[in-house]
């Protein structure tokens, strides 16, 4: 995944360790990633190209700002655009 | 690229299970239905709508799904077997089918009961550069074997240190803490000392970074721009996909660039952009595969 977010944000490949190790990726910080805590904290879908999925079912909770309802909030504030890769 | 499909799809419906480790008593297709019907309801859609069905493919055909389902008035489906990657493809697939006009809803769906005995079965019966080359040296038999490989070229070539790795873990964990459906949420927050004492599952990937598998399912349903104006919640509109064709060890970074730390989406997010016109610095939010 440290490949992959380094698509974003005009980092470039070297730049995601002390990228990671300087921002707040979290849905309260700066440069938010996998808002829902990703397959890490989640757990994986893991059956059968499941894995992803819920990638896109966060992305779109997020651009509808739905994510600031569940429990007591995972929403980053106006978020209009996003990315999502696999 | 000549046309542009910039605005003129959007997903309207999502449904998502929670995520659980062990399941007992729940099957495959009852997991998939629940998500399924979650997002025909959050799509505003009555079953008899729905007449595109994207799955898996292979033991997880198209087929039997939309008839577990009840779907009767399918008129597009395709079976998208690109693992974990398969409902981004899936999502470029039904733009085109919907652009096509040989669907009007479009629905994703995948997951289940947590059973890989189909990837047991596949690795076993069909050779690949992977199964042939590789797996030969030891690649196919530790998990996450690649991703270590990787991980550990990262380091050698641009001095990225597990320190700064682990800090990823940790805010995905903070992130979960409000995620209903999450498997880990009950185990709390963990800081980077955790993440660095937790036991190897492939060095320099400690258990705290590896994903854990858990039965579950997630559904999204897709329609034209047009369509989506009627939809009771808001609709979200695809902008811009990529894709980049990598090789089949690409899950250990890209044999075909000869280069381990570079992976295929780097190329895809680049024709996204292209398809947007939006850059890597307009971005608000990242979901990016873990």
């Amino acid at each position: 995944m440290c490949v992959e977010s380094s698509h974003v944000w005009g980092l470039q490949r070297g730049d995601i360790g002390p990228f990671y190790e300087n921002t707040d990726t979290t849905y309260k910080g700066t440069h938010p990633i996998n808002t829902d805590g990703g397959q890490l904290s989640s757990g994986q879908l893991n059956p059968a190209g499941a894995s992803g999925t819920q990638q896109t079912m966060e992305m779109v909770r997020q651009l509808r700002g739905e994510a600031a309802s569940e429990m007591e909030g995972h929403q980053v504030p106006d978020a209009n655009l996003g990315l999502a890769m696999y | 690229m000549t046309t542009s499909i910039r605005g003129r799809v959007a997903i309207i419906g999502i449904g998502e299970t929670a995520h659980v480790r062990n399941w007992p008593g729940r099957t495959h297709n009852g997991l998939l239905a629940e998500a399924a019907a979650i997002a025909i309801k959050d799509a505003g859609l009555r079953q008899q709508d729905i007449d595109g069905v994207l799955t898996f493919g292979g033991g997880v055909a198209p087929a039997g799904v939309a008839e577990y389902l009840g779907l009767k008035n399918v008129t597009f489906s395709c079976g998208v077997t690109m693992f974990g990657a398969s409902n981004g493809v899936a999502a470029m697939v039904a733009a085109a089918a919907l652009e096509c006009g040989y669907c009007n809803y479009a629905l994703f769906v995948a997951g289940g009961a947590r059973d890989t005995s189909w990837l047991r079965e596949t690795r076993g019966m069909t050779p690949s550069p992977n199964t042939e080359f590789h797996g030969l040296y030891g690649t196919a038999v530790a998990a996450n074997n690649g991703y270590g490989l990787c991980y550990t070229r990262h380091m050698y070539e641009y001095g990225t240190t597990p320190a700064q790795m682990a800090r990823m873990a940790v805010d995905q964990r903070f992130n979960t803490m409000n995620n209903p459906r999450s498997a880990f949420r009950p185990q709390g927050l963990i800081t980077v000392d955790d993440v660095l004492n937790s036991r190897y599952i492939n060095y320099p990937l400690h258990i705290l970074e590896c994903v854990m598998p858990i039965a579950g399912a997630a559904c999204y349903i897709m329609t034209t721009a047009e369509r989506a104006k009627a939809a009771p919640k808001k609709p979200v509109y695809m902008l811009g996909n990529g894709f980049y064709q990598g090789s089949s060890t690409s899950w250990m970074g890209h044999d075909v660039l000869n280069d381990i730390t570079l992976m295929a989406t780097e190329r895809g997010a680049k024709n996204a952009y292209l398809v947007s016109g939006y850059g890597p610095n307009d971005i608000d939010v990242v979901e990016c595969y873990d």
